[in-house]
């Protein structure tokens, strides 16, 4: 579609928030302390797999200092967990821990070094139970069971054929088995998770946390704490990062709550870096399998996928990621016949969850390997084949996932071009490689993680009475990606004022319902909502203004700033503007000029009507199949991206460099483009991390081995090359302006880029990430190809 | 992250701060750069009752030489080492400062925290060990200089007493025709502890062929930064061939004593090897300069 003219929109705006964030100003949670607060401390268990036979926190409660000591014995043991299907979790453990970290006890004192000291006076005696830390050991015979509720240790079983495969393969000249193993990854934010609970005399319980999904924590709070929702607000201070680890409401959180009430004071609790991995609730361990049959002209038949995930000691997201891990295979490529079967199981460690790609990342990397060994096979190039078989703008996949926008073939010329792929391709010197792949994802889930007819965003907007400016008030989750100055861009856009005109306060579930940020659903979605509430209010003015100035509110408009009349009917205001003057006599910056502003539009609506206010909402409708798990992975729309990376390989000791990076991302409409890019650039260093660095170790008894970020290791600015990021705009009809998500898909094509372009360095497979030294160089010796 | 009580003394002289250590021996911390210490108050891996600053100690910051050699203040930072121009000789050095850490953690970390934590992979070690660096140990009214080579004694432990504090970094004039190379492997480029370095240092006969004395030192592969002596040895008197380098770096394998922790023995001999022979191919073109 041709493309539309935008004032705000489709620029390089700065973020609302960069100069509290530049200067240091902003306020994190851990930054914010109230009058009389507490200090709250968790005592975890330090084994992993136990009974608890007894514990006694009584020298504890005696510590001068110490407020409160709390147990399973009194917050109860109410299960939760983040799908209704799943609740597998209670605050504390009562009978029995399941991994080192799990939480047994909290502490309230009036400073932090009394609330430790208090924990360790707490006594808890323990019968060791064997421990389950590998998933062949979990689903052995009589291997230690974790839940009585989930026998054989399965936390979930996904099994779905869409097509006929097995047919299929009859008909295809080549089937190809190849499979892959990730490690279990963390999400590596900035600021470790921190809350401070406070509780009113009135009942009211207030948390002020550092989440992506205020709304979720709301109702998870409120479940554990027994206090009527309406009762319980979330507050959302400035969050350094989640990637999906912050998507559910956390023990910290309940924590708090708890010492809240028992005490009447604030409490604040904050995660030690070590906890925040203990916490876990990122990317999952996946071991993928996949038999792809195609025919001798490139054309892909079928795929037999299967998978297991190592989901830990609880389920987390678990049952949404092993849909995921086989339901985003559908798309980008015309695959018409697909058969998953994938098994989450339970193992003696911290749960894993959702982390950016949300169970599609290890899957992608292994099918996009595959694509190129099949080209290779073909001797067609691999840019060549992924094009025969891409879909392009209204296919359906064949798991009834509607490609209602789809810039993939754009976004794979592009990268093709800018990388100059047809000079570079088997043209390399030794030890140089370059690889490509691609990826898709959702625009925000089609349903919410309850079943629920909940709208997914709602949004108010109320102009201030002198009409000068908006505010915006929305429950999104502004984690640094950008959210809020995405919706203050499609606020003044939809309104016709300048972006600085508009000032958005978010994050509290006063505002509004917002199911946050997760799935990548806030631009499309969020936005959505925000542009109905600001049509809404444009509505209310535009109608006074036509009354007053008697006009036909079909031919009025505003546009940055200012009324804009069609037709040939001049617009009459020069009383009100007199009166407007004379009202605010001696304000600085009084309108003149010929045209009538909308702050003089918006006074004339309040006298007129009282304060304007308008709301918006959004939901998406019903949408995908309606076999089991249809619900995962069913979007309004999906984001595309293909990326170029090239790599120097050492064949003597292993070691890899990526030296480019070139990325192409269908966005749909770049709200704001220094945005987009800015999404892109992180998704390709999380991605060449876990690719190249990334892995949380245990020991043998499940004790973490990489409690920080010096043993963990995410990429550094140095790590990372330089990055081409292209932006494609397919226009998405579903979504805002038709702009749709940026912020997960561009990870997806990051780690089987680098594997193709290792590859093709060395022409060496390596089926086991992270691709460190030693295991390449085993690789390359393994294939006689090291140096 | 909460850190015991501690008081905080900031002496102003080296005498003033081997009085203080002198007070109060083990239970006293010396602060140079903190990038180690902080991280170990912080974990409350220990906890001294003092912390003593040395940032007003100016005796022993800083570069300088004369006939007999170049004295390094210990309080010395990597970064201002990695700026220094050591010449052909004492490149390694440098090459190694400049990858301590990352930018931040170099503005503050010192040579003589680098040795004083005696981490196994402490990427000063081997360049100091390669130039036959001395130390000078302070303490009150006394002090004494000896070889690195004889200072490590095993992960994090040295032969300094509690009262000592170290001063001096003394590196003997090396011959001309020397040359030297620091080769790191680690998976990232910043922030990152060796899987293994190794430092080289090559002294030319006047022919310009013949090696008239060779060094060679590992670090990350053995409890302590150590000297292969035996390969450093064995390419004395010998031709600046790849043929003898090569013969070299398999000695040097062989001297290694990985101990499997966080890459297998058999990967960190091999990669001993290879860093082996691209540091002695490095410092012999340093050398021949």
């Amino acid at each position: 579609m041709p493309k539309k003219q935008f004032d705000v929109l489709n620029t390089r705006a700065p973020r609302v928030d960069a100069a509290i964030k530049a200067t240091g100003q902003a306020q994190y949670a851990d930054d914010l302390n109230r009058t009389g607060q507490l200090y709250g401390a968790i005592l975890q268990s330090p084994l992993a797999h136990a009974k608890i036979i007894s514990i006694d926190t009584s020298r504890a409660e005696r510590l001068p200092g110490v407020k409160a000591v709390i147990t399973a014995k009194d917050v109860g043991l109410t299960p939760y967990g983040v799908s209704p299907a799943r609740y597998d979790e209670t605050l504390f453990a009562s009978e029995r821990v399941r991994y080192i970290g799990d939480e047994i006890a909290a502490v309230a004192a009036t400073d932090l070094a009394t609330a430790r000291q208090a924990l360790e006076l707490i006594k808890v005696e323990y019968e060791e139970l064997p421990v389950v830390l590998t998933m062949d050991d979990a689903v052995a015979d009589n291997a230690p069971q974790l839940h009585d509720d989930y026998p054989g240790n399965i936390s979930a079983e996904v099994h779905q054929e869409f097509g006929d495969v097995a047919a299929a393969f009859k008909e295809c000249d080549f089937i190809h088995t190849h499979s892959l193993t990730n490690k279990r990854q963390d999400g590596g934010f900035i600021e470790p998770h921190a809350c401070v609970a406070e509780y009113d005399h009135d009942g009211r319980l207030t948390l002020y946390t550092s989440t992506q999904v205020a709304h979720y924590v709301q109702r998870t709070v409120a479940m554990v704490t027994g206090i009527p929702i309406g009762r319980v607000r979330i507050v959302r201070p400035c969050v350094g990062g989640g990637f999906g680890p912050k998507c559910e409401a956390t023990p910290l959180e309940m924590s708090a709550s708890f010492l809240a009430i028992k005490t009447g004071c604030p409490v604040k609790l904050t995660y030690s870096r070590e906890q925040v991995f203990l916490h876990s609730r990122a990317r999952h361990q996946f071991f993928h399998e996949m038999t792809t049959g195609f025919k001798k002209d490139g054309t892909i038949m079928a795929l037999d996928h299967t998978c297991r995930l190592d989901g830990g000691a609880y389920s987390s997201f678990g049952i949404a990621t092993v849909y995921y891990a086989g339901s985003l295979l559908g798309a980008p490529y015309r695959l018409p016949n697909m058969k998953y079967d994938g098994t989450r199981i339970y193992t003696n460690k911290p749960a894993c969850g959702a982390q950016r790609g949300h169970g599609g990342v290890a899957a992608r990397a292994c099918f996009e390997q595959q694509l190129d060994i099949i080209a290779e096979e073909l001797k067609i190039d691999p840019i060549k084949l992924r094009m025969m078989n891409m879909m392009e703008t209204g296919d359906t996949t064949c798991n009834a996932l509607d490609m209602s926008s789809l810039g993939m073939k754009e976004c794979v010329e592009a990268v093709k071009k800018s990388s100059k792929w047809q000079k570079k391709k088997g043209k390399l010197p030794d030890g140089k490689g370059i690889g490509m792949a691609c990826g898709f994802f959702v625009s925000g889930a089609g349903y919410p993680i309850y079943r629920s007819d909940t709208f997914h965003s709602t949004a108010e907007i109320k102009v201030a009475e002198d009409g000068g400016t908006v505010i915006l008030r929305s429950g999104i989750a502004e984690i640094g990606q950008g959210a809020d100055t995405m919706v203050a861009m499609i606020t003044a856009e939809t309104l016709g004022i300048p972006l600085s005109d508009v000032r958005v306060d978010s994050g509290d579930t006063d505002y509004s319902v917002d199911l946050g940020a997760y799935s990548s659903r806030q631009t499309l979605m969020s936005g959505h909502a925000t542009k109905d509430a600001a049509e809404n209010v444009k509505a209310q003015i535009l109608e006074v203004v036509a009354d007053k100035l008697n006009m036909d509110v079909k031919n009025l408009d505003f546009k940055n700033g200012f009324v804009k009349v069609k037709g040939r009917k001049k617009l009459d205001f020069a009383k009100f503007r007199d009166y407007y003057r004379k009202e605010h006599r001696g304000w600085p910056n009084l309108p003149e000029g010929d045209e009538l502003s909308f702050t003089e539009a918006a006074r004339m609506a309040y006298l007129e009507k009282g304060t304007i206010v308008g709301t918006g909402k959004y939901k998406p409708p019903i949408l995908g199949g309606k076999f089991k798990g249809a619900a995962v992975g069913t979007s309004p729309a999906y984001g595309g991206s293909a990326q170029v990376v090239e790599v120097t390989v050492d064949r003597a000791t292993g070691k890899i460099t990526v030296d480019d990076m070139t990325d192409a991302h269908d966005c749909g409409l770049a709200i704001n483009k220094t945005m987009v890019e800015g999404q892109m650039q992180g998704s390709l260093s999380m991605g060449l991390g876990e690719a190249l660095f990334e892995e949380v170790k245990f020991d043998e008894k499940g004790a973490l081995m990489t409690p920080s970020l010096g043993e963990y290791r995410i990429a550094t600015a140095l790590d990372m090359p330089n990055i081409d990021t292209l932006i494609i705009e397919s226009g998405e009809p579903n979504g805002p302006f038709g702009a749709k998500e940026v912020g997960e898909g561009a990870i997806m094509p990051t780690i089987p880029a680098i594997l193709n372009a290792v590859y093709d360095a060395t022409g060496v497979r390596i089926t086991e990430l992270p691709l460190t030294p030693e295991r390449v160089l085993l690789a390359l010796k393994e294939a006689g190809k090291n140096a | 992250m909460i850190m015991q009580k501690f008081d905080y003394q900031a002496p102003a002289d080296l005498k003033e701060a081997c009085q203080i250590m002198a007070n109060y021996g083990d239970k006293a911390k010396l602060l140079a750069g903190g990038t180690d210490l902080l991280i170990a108050l912080k974990k409350n891996r220990i906890s001294p009752s003092q912390v003593v600053a040395l940032d007003q100690v100016d005796e022993i910051k800083g570069l300088w030489s004369d006939d007999d050699g170049i004295y390094l203040g210990a309080r010395t930072t990597a970064a201002e080492i990695a700026d220094s121009d050591f010449g052909a000789a004492g490149q390694a050095l440098a090459e190694a400062a400049a990858q301590v850490g990352s930018p931040l953690v170099r503005n503050l970390a010192t040579v003589g925290g680098n040795l004083v934590t005696a981490m196994p992979a402490a990427d000063m070690a081997p360049p100091l060990l390669v130039m036959q660096a001395g130390v000078v140990l302070e303490k009150l009214g006394d002090n004494r200089e000896i070889a690195l080579d004889d200072f490590f004694v095993g992960p994090g432990e040295q032969v300094m007493l509690p009262e000592e504090i170290m001063s001096l970094i003394f590196l003997p004039e090396l011959p001309s025709g020397s040359g030297s190379a620091f080769e790191k492997l680690g998976v990232r480029k910043a922030l990152e502890r060796s899987i293994v370095s190794v430092a080289a240092l090559i002294t030319l006969a006047d022919d310009g062929k013949t090696i008239q004395e060779a060094r060679i030192a590992l670090g990350a592969v053995a409890p302590t930064p150590m000297l292969a002596a035996t390969a450093g040895a064995g390419l004395c008197g010998k031709k600046a061939t790849k043929k003898n380098f090569s013969a070299a770096a398999k000695t040097t394998a062989q001297e290694a004593r990985p101990r499997g922790l966080r890459t297998s023995a058999v990967y960190s001999r091999l990669m001993v090897e290879q860093l082996t022979m691209r540091a002695l191919t490095r410092a012999y073109a340093a050398a021949s300069r």
